[in-house]
């Protein structure tokens, strides 16, 4: 069939047409229409069956662990919106949680309205979020009519965001010890109202993915993930909910407002088909659910301020605060040390989490169906690229490792010793 | 009659300008934008506005733009074969209108048979979709050549079939002989079940053909970066794009010559005004009137303009429905239904044609004043 | 029961109806909301006091600041657009009012030096947002 020609267009010049080796290596990015942000998977293809994935990770670093360091940590929520383009707040959440954390241990607590708030404000950046992987995946499979529809929905929500926060991508709305801004009853109308449309609509695209052959044609039963394999692999969010792992930890380690009686009605929605359609309805489903939150969150939005001054400096402690982002599990790993400056900051990002699951939901797939399987877990690769050194040069075993503190300050000692002509 | 010399400055006027080279290349324009328009429409976008009245000439200047842009050329590739290959992308599709009949009951180029030559030309265009894929030497657009290559011989089968199933109603083998049967009966070879499925099994390969959405698997963007033209830039890709539009008002002026009676109108049905328009029925009929000619001419264009338009929208209202399939999936689809589908009604359309379209058919001739039947 | 074709009803409501999702925006205005909209930045040279504030708080450390011989501390604020995350973390840090953040929102410029904004004191020929804002 038609791929398999790629495989004598890559193959080595050495040696005939019968001893050729079985697999093939066919690149897959880091320049790609179908890849937003640069990533390399290298296919081992036998025919058109990729048979091996390996993932390559590490070309967008940009130093935001370090560039945190030198600022405060009011300063460090805007910076850290910035790790995610899409998921930008709950970044911004699971810092001020650690901080409010660590704060804690000089009796500090933050106003119950304003977690209400920031917890509306992550369940309305999961719906748009959720809606722009939706978009992205009928662009994906050239469903485009689907794309601009869902599209047209999402701005719904982006009007909210931007009303109630002032931006429509980096809300910068937290603070250490509440919110900056309040929602006025106005808002909260309006909310309830295009909520509704939301869920309304909603339920009109759930109803299609599940009725249109052509969207089953091509999401079925590819990039299977069994479960057992996702437990191993650590997947994390709609990807380990959709091969029906019950993990979210917005249930299992409640924060925010989840903790308090939003817990009872919280649902969490899983699907059993392992592959890409159990994703597409796993997200779908939960944007609806998102949209009930949001109106329970309104309707129990509890008086009082929004706004406590928290002390200066944040006392010594080490934090670890995991959080629900749209794409997974969240951890933000916060070091204090007695100043208004974190001492050390490390984030990992669910992307990170779920790319050997990708690599594993890779096997068995035609190379069409790469694209989509790879947008399946919603990959934010900017996101999760952190320290990193290249072990290894050769491209077939790339490998990427983490360093520790120490290594990387002998690292860079080394370095400059050896560059000595390179200025800041 | 005409001086000779007088005929040859008509045809070749005739090629180049009103029937020929210009006016497709502004039909195809045109339809274009009625494409763009309505699959903006469906998709609640507006598409596009700026350029002339509603963005009319967009496509015009779309086509200029990418006259103007850098030409690369890939240092693997057989340059004068990508150079060969985008002009023979453009002349084929040109060189294919000129059979179709637009102004006249005939095309410019008319025979007996040409209907044999339109089906070898049909592949032609497809080979040189395989050639310019391959000549490009590119990694990303092996595959969408192969795909393309697979395709061509899916869709190919189809409409043979359908074409050759017209013929075979009808009992011509030229697209001019098959319009004036409809002519002559009094109408459209469409209004009969099995022609009638025949037409949507034609728009549906056509749809192949074109590569569009659901079938745009060789040019997929986000599987293969564009398949076969990836590496098509500049002079050469407005070639092909220009190509691709000419092909499309290629197939929807075929499937209307053949199905929906070509130019031919309401005097199908209304003796006198045929008359009337036969009157001058060429330029070199010295008793014609000129002024009839032309009213005939404007008459034939505006209905010939209008069914080929009305085909585009069905095809583009197709393109706003479907995800793309996968090539198996259409091979499986192809081979297993349309193919098999389209084989049994040709079969059945023998022995329904005699019998039950002429029975059917003249309980309903009451309905129209000529009373015609065959 | 699957088939495919499912939107086509939905597809051809948006066809014919006469309001499309789309804004021509330059051409036609955009949709934002009425206030607390982060934007370009107001200056009121007047009321500050070139305390330093804004200074300390911003987070890309877009503000910069000169001498000035109005203020009381010799010094005012000079914002560089290009720089800025439109955060309105100065715009809290002000104790005197003199700095907010309006909901001027077209921001393209030609040259980096066009981003900045100078106060009147010394190049009011630069200060181009502060003049349209009127």
């Amino acid at each position: 069939m038609a791929e398999k020609k790629i495989v004598k267009v890559d193959a080595p010049k050495t040696g005939c047409v019968a001893c050729m080796p079985r697999t093939m290596e066919i690149p897959l990015g880091p320049q790609h229409p179908a890849l937003k942000e640069p990533e390399h998977f290298l296919l081992e293809v036998e025919g058109e069956v990729i048979v091996n994935a390996t993932p390559r990770i590490g070309y967008v670093h940009r130093g935001i662990e370090k560039l945190a360091e030198t600022k405060t940590y009011s300063q460090n929520l805007t910076l850290v919106e910035r790790v995610c383009g899409i998921c930008s707040h709950i970044h911004s959440i699971s810092l001020v949680n650690a901080t409010e954390t660590a704060l804690g241990l000089e009796g500090f607590k933050p106003p119950e309205r304003a977690e209400y708030i920031r917890t509306i404000v992550s369940e309305l950046e999961r719906i748009h979020s959720h809606i722009l992987w939706f978009g992205v995946a009928a662009h994906e499979i050239g469903f485009d009519t689907l794309f601009m529809l869902s599209w047209r929905d999402r701005e719904l929500t982006m009007d909210i965001l931007e009303d109630i926060s002032g931006n429509r991508v980096n809300y910068a709305i937290n603070e250490v010890g509440g919110t900056r801004r309040d929602l006025s009853e106005k808002q909260i109308a309006r909310m309830n109202k295009y909520m509704d449309i939301t869920i309304k609509r909603l339920k009109r695209y759930t109803e299609i993915c599940l009725k249109e052959d052509t969207i089953r044609l091509r999401t079925q039963g590819i990039g299977v993930l069994l479960p057992s394999t996702a437990k191993k692999l650590c997947a994390v969010g709609p990807t380990a909910r959709a091969s029906g792992l019950k993990i979210d930890i917005r249930y299992d380690d409640p924060y925010n407002a989840y903790a308090g009686p939003l817990r009872d009605i919280f649902n969490v929605i899983t699907y059993d088909t392992n592959d890409v359609f159990s994703r597409v309805v796993v997200r779908l489903l939960e944007i609806i659910e998102a949209c009930k939150y949001v109106k329970w969150l309104l309707a129990n939005l509890p008086d009082g301020p929004v706004f406590i001054k928290p002390p200066r400096k944040v006392p010594e402690a080490h934090v670890l605060s995991r959080t629900e982002a749209p794409r997974g599990e969240l951890i933000h790993y916060l070091w204090s040390n007695n100043t208004n400056k974190p001492y050390r900051l490390k984030i990992t990002t669910p992307t990170l989490a779920n790319i050997l699951s990708v690599a594993e939901m890779l096997k068995g797939d035609y190379i069409a169906d790469s694209t989509i399987t790879l947008a399946s877990i919603d990959p934010c690769f900017s996101c999760e690229d952190r320290i990193i050194t290249i072990i290894n040069k050769d491209r077939r075993k790339a490998k990427v490792d983490n360093l520790t503190m120490d290594q990387l300050r002998k690292y860079s000692r080394e370095w400059h010793a050896k560059n000595k002509r390179w200025k800041k | 009659m005409l001086a000779l010399w007088a005929q040859w400055l008509l045809l070749v006027l005739g090629i180049l300008f009103f029937p020929g080279i210009a006016f497709c290349i502004s039909l195809a324009l045109f339809d274009e934008w009625v494409d763009r328009k309505f699959y903006a429409a469906l998709q609640d976008r507006i598409g596009p506005l700026h350029t002339g009245f509603k963005g009319i000439a967009q496509p015009l200047a779309d086509f200029i733009k990418l006259l103007s842009n850098e030409d690369i050329e890939p240092s693997a590739a057989d340059k004068w074969g990508m150079r060969i290959m985008a002009i023979f992308g453009l002349a084929v599709p040109l060189v294919l209108l000129l059979f179709v009949p637009i102004i006249n009951t005939t095309g410019i180029i008319s025979f007996e048979g040409d209907l044999l030559l339109l089906s070898f030309l049909t592949t032609l265009l497809a080979l040189v979709i395989f050639l310019a894929g391959w000549f490009s030497a590119n990694r990303l657009a092996m595959p969408g050549t192969m795909r393309a290559a697979s395709q061509l011989l899916s869709f190919e089968i189809p409409i043979l079939l359908a074409m050759f199933s017209v013929a075979m109603r009808t009992g011509e083998l030229s697209v001019a002989g098959i319009v004036n049967w409809q002519m002559v009966h009094h109408r459209p070879v469409m209004f009969s079940l099995p022609m009638f499925m025949f037409l949507i099994i034609y728009l549906l390969a056509t749809q192949a053909e074109l590569e569009r959405t659901p079938f745009d698997i060789p040019v997929a963007e986000t599987e293969i970066v564009g398949g076969w033209e990836v590496e098509y830039s500049g002079k050469k890709l407005a070639f092909f794009r220009l190509g691709a539009d000419l092909q499309m008002i290629y197939s929807v002026g075929i499937a209307t010559s053949l199905f929906l009676g070509g130019p031919i109108g309401v005097e199908m049905w209304i003796p006198s005004f045929a008359d009337w328009l036969a009157s001058s029925a060429s330029l070199s009929n010295p008793n014609g009137i000129l002024w009839i000619a032309v009213i005939r001419m404007a008459y034939y264009v505006l209905i010939f303009a209008i069914k080929t338009t009305l085909l585009v929208l069905a095809l583009s209202t197709f393109r706003a429905l479907m995800a793309r399939i996968r090539i198996d999936q259409f091979l499986e689809f192809s081979w297993k239904w349309l193919i098999p589908v389209s084989l049994g009604l040709m079969i059945f359309s023998i022995f329904w044609v005699p019998w039950l379209d002429n029975t059917l058919w003249v309980k309903f001739e009451g309905l129209f004043p000529t009373g015609g039947g065959t | 029961m699957p088939r495919p074709g499912v939107i086509i009803c939905e597809a051809l409501r948006n066809a014919f109806k006469k309001k499309k999702a789309t804004i021509d925006y330059p051409f036609q205005e955009g949709v934002k909301p009425k206030k607390g909209l982060r934007g370009a930045h107001y200056f009121i040279l007047e009321k500050c006091t070139g305390c330093r504030a804004c200074e300390r708080a911003c987070p890309p450390m877009c503000i910069e600041m000169v001498p000035s011989e109005v203020t009381k501390t010799g010094k005012r604020p000079v914002i560089n657009l290009g720089e800025c995350i439109f955060c309105g973390l100065c715009e809290e840090a002000c104790r005197y009012d003199a700095l907010f953040l309006t909901d001027y929102i077209e921001l393209s410029a030609f040259g980096r030096d066009e981003m900045i904004i100078y106060s009147k004191e010394t190049k009011p020929s630069e200060s181009k947002e502060q003049q349209e804002e009127g």
